[in-house]
């Protein structure tokens, strides 16, 4: 079987993860936020099988593991959040969302 | 036995105490009259008085120079090899002490509840009494020097407590001020006198040291230094009983201490706490003895305070003041006594003097009483028939005090002039000094008396004699109306008793077959030697001449004070001196001069040229800064998580960077 070349694995990783990265620069809707980050984590982990594979360390594929769970957490708890958000101030946008600001 | 003869009127401060904090105190509390509290408090006096009796009774059964019961009641604290045990101690001279304390204090703590029958607050006024028992009790039982000054402390406390009672007054609020802040300097004598003991010998009880003392001494291993240490440890200590027993230059804080309850003023400020200096010196005579100079000290300050203070009596118009006065200048009598070498004879005056000050000053609780709040002694005048009893026990107390012979002042008093003139460190001057003050004393006790009870009323019977915003003493709700009418029954007995006794103490000592003398003589030793040069014979001169200066001293103030238009011409023609008297010499504004106004001057500069001017400055600029630090770094918090994202990529790639390439 042919294999495919580690680079090919590793800038297609990069561009999903500044893809996802971008998207949250520049999103407003914390719900795109939110995919954007699944996103970036699922680059990061498509970087650590490339390199478990490449170095023979299985190291890798444990902290996938572990990455995949805290990310469906992480999703939980967020989505949670973003409708209590909803709930009260009526809206998802991080423009009308500052209220650190204050 | 011992410690629950202090720990009684203890128990009876608590009940007292928690019930008026937790019942009474609280608004809405259920407020207890009188009469409870002081049957609490007189209960709790009387029953230490009785274990006093049986204290002297055992002692009395043991051979004398095994006279002495300890307790150690617990370990207070060891530091070292310093260990310091609460322990008490009865021997002849604190078995009398208690006595005499517990025995008066019971009468006034009884008299206390008809004077005090319309107070707002007995509850913590015979709570304060009782605390003030207890600590005057720990004083005269405190078997270590620390102990004792546990209970001088407290005592000084409960005088400021009880001055202060009526706190709402200002004068009186800082009446008891003034009278706490002079005893703290004396305090400062006695600390420093403490620790020198220490120093010198290495122990602080009071047995132990007595017998490092008089061994050390006996054995000639005291040297010159020694003896220098041990006059500078007396007359630290005396600047102690100087505060305490109100002495010039320390004395100013006793007259003001008048504005507390009558009762307080006899129990504390005349009968027991004012005595704790001399009590304090006969105690240490042993050390005092070998000190020539200390005793010259406490006995010309002794007689110049006895002195001093009876010029300022002869012209007081306060019926308490000329009392307080007075009470400063017998205090002065005892120390001229103790300072002369007389210990026994000044501690036999403490006790005689206890009876009849107590009933004068009960006496003069009575008539004030009975007068509405009424203390100037100008407006009163004719009680005599009004206030049969109070006249009748007065009339003891102020023959007692003139020194009329056979009542009780006269064998006392009489004995420390006699000594004073006699002992080795005795001088004609101190006599003659303290004979003119027997004759002022005379005169200005007759004066009172009879300008209180004798000659025709000068007051208007009934109705608003008395201004209510003058009300000199405190309680405000008198139900009943205007006329004068003898005390209630529970002021008239004290008064009784006090005055039996005050006719009859003296004969515990009277001259040469003196059975205090005798009773006291483990602790101080019976010391009736004679200086060379004087005729034993002149005793009986002596005496015959001061019995003759108080009856002079009395038929004039009777002659005088019989026809007021000639004392108003008198005073006229002695304006300047009246002036000066009447002032008390000026020396409240002296020392307001001296060293109130400079440390108030000091203080205010410091509170507004340091503590305002730097401290505050300071501080606030703290607040001011993080204030402004906080205003400028705000604008960064935009609220924004898409520019904290963008920080953060540029920081990963700063420091990504940075790692992988390093700063260059």
């Amino acid at each position: 079987m042919n294999q495919v070349e580690p680079w090919v694995v590793l800038s297609f990783s990069s561009i999903i993860f500044m893809i996802g990265f971008t998207g949250i620069l520049i999103r407003k809707n914390i719900l795109v936020i939110l995919m954007c980050i699944e996103l970036m984590l699922n680059a990061v982990n498509l970087t650590f099988v490339t390199y478990s594979t490449l170095l023979q360390d299985m190291a890798g594929q444990m902290s996938v593991f572990f990455i995949i769970t805290v990310a469906a957490a992480e999703s939980a708890v967020g989505l949670a959040l973003v409708i209590a958000m909803f709930r009260t101030l009526r809206s998802v946008s991080t423009e009308e969302i500052q209220l650190l600001r204050e | 036995m011992l410690a629950l003869i202090a720990l009684l009127p203890l128990i009876g401060f608590a009940i007292n105490g928690l019930w008026y904090v937790a019942v009474q105190a609280p608004p809405g509390g259920k407020k207890a009259g009188a009469t409870v509290s002081g049957v609490i408090a007189t209960t709790a006096i009387g029953g230490s008085f009785v274990l006093s009796l049986l204290v002297f009774l055992r002692l009395k059964g043991m051979p004398a120079e095994a006279r002495v019961i300890e307790q150690v009641v617990f370990d207070w604290m060891t530091i070292g090899d310093f260990n310091l045990e609460m322990v008490f101690r009865a021997d002849p001279l604190s078995s009398i002490f208690t006595l005499f304390i517990t025995g008066v204090a019971t009468l006034i703590h009884l008299y206390s509840i008809g004077y005090m029958g319309h107070d707002a607050t007995p509850g913590k006024f015979f709570a304060y009494l009782n605390l003030f028992s207890f600590s005057m009790l720990m004083l005269v039982l405190g078997g270590s020097l620390p102990i004792l000054f546990l209970g001088w402390e407290g005592v000084g406390l409960c005088s400021y407590l009880l001055i202060g009672y009526w706190y709402a007054d200002m004068d009186k609020a800082s009446a008891g001020k003034k009278a706490f802040i002079v005893n703290r300097i004396g305090d400062f004598g006695f600390l420093l006198g403490m620790f020198m003991i220490y120093d010198k010998f290495g122990t602080l009880d009071l047995l132990a040291l007595r017998d490092t003392v008089l061994q050390s001494s006996s054995a000639g291993l005291l040297l010159a230094a020694d003896l220098t240490a041990i006059t500078t440890i007396c007359i630290l200590l005396f600047v102690g009983c100087m505060g305490k027993s109100a002495q010039i230059p320390l004395y100013v804080w006793l007259p003001d201490a008048m504005a507390g309850p009558t009762p307080v003023s006899a129990l504390i400020h005349a009968a027991t706490m004012v005595t704790s200096g001399i009590y304090l010196v006969a105690r240490l005579n042993f050390m005092y003895s070998l000190s020539p100079t200390a005793l010259t000290v406490v006995a010309v300050v002794g007689v110049v305070t006895a002195f001093f203070a009876a010029t300022i009596a002869l012209v007081q118009r306060d019926i308490k003041k000329v009392l307080a006065y007075s009470t400063v200048s017998q205090l002065g009598y005892m120390f001229l006594g103790c300072g002369v070498g007389a210990y026994s004879a000044g501690v036999s005056h403490v006790i005689t003097h206890a009876f009849f000050k107590a009933l004068l000053f009960l006496g003069a609780g009575s008539v004030i009483h009975g007068m509405h709040e009424e203390q100037d002694i100008m407006k009163m005048g004719g009680l005599k028939s009004k206030m049969k009893w109070t006249y009748l026990t007065f009339a003891a107390g102020w023959l007692a005090i003139a020194g009329i012979p056979p009542f009780s002042g006269f064998f006392s008093k009489d004995e420390i002039l006699w000594r004073s003139f006699s002992a080795e460190h005795g001088s004609f001057l101190f006599w003659l000094l303290g004979a003119v003050t027997a004759v002022m004393t005379a005169f200005y006790m007759t004066r009172l008396f009879s300008l209180t009870f004798l000659g025709s009323p000068r007051f208007k019977e009934q109705g608003e004699h008395h201004g209510h915003s003058t009300h000199p003493d405190g309680h405000h709700e008198h139900g009943h109306g205007g006329a004068v009418h003898e005390s209630p029954m529970t002021m008239v007995f004290p008064l009784q008793v006090l005055a039996v006794l005050s006719v009859i103490g003296g004969f515990m000592a009277i001259p040469h077959m003196s059975w205090l003398d005798h009773w006291l003589e483990p602790v101080i030793p019976v010391d009736h030697g004679v200086a060379a040069g004087v005729a034993p014979a002149m005793e009986w001169v002596l005496m015959a001449l001061s019995v003759a200066g108080a009856a002079a001293g009395i038929f004039f103030a009777f002659k005088l004070y019989a026809d007021l238009a000639k004392v108003e011409k008198l005073k006229q023609r002695w304006a300047g001196v009246h002036k000066l008297l009447e002032n008390k010499w000026y020396v409240d504004e002296l020392y307001e001069a001296l060293f109130v106004r400079p440390i108030y001057t000091l203080s205010v500069a410091l509170w507004k040229g340091f503590d305002t001017a730097v401290i505050d400055r300071v501080v606030l600029g703290f607040g001011r800064v993080s204030e402004w630090s906080g205003q400028t770094v705000r604008v960064v918090q935009t609220g924004s998580i898409h520019l904290y994202a963008f920080v953060l990529l540029i920081g990963i790639i700063a420091t990504a960077g940075y790692l992988l390439y390093g700063l260059a």
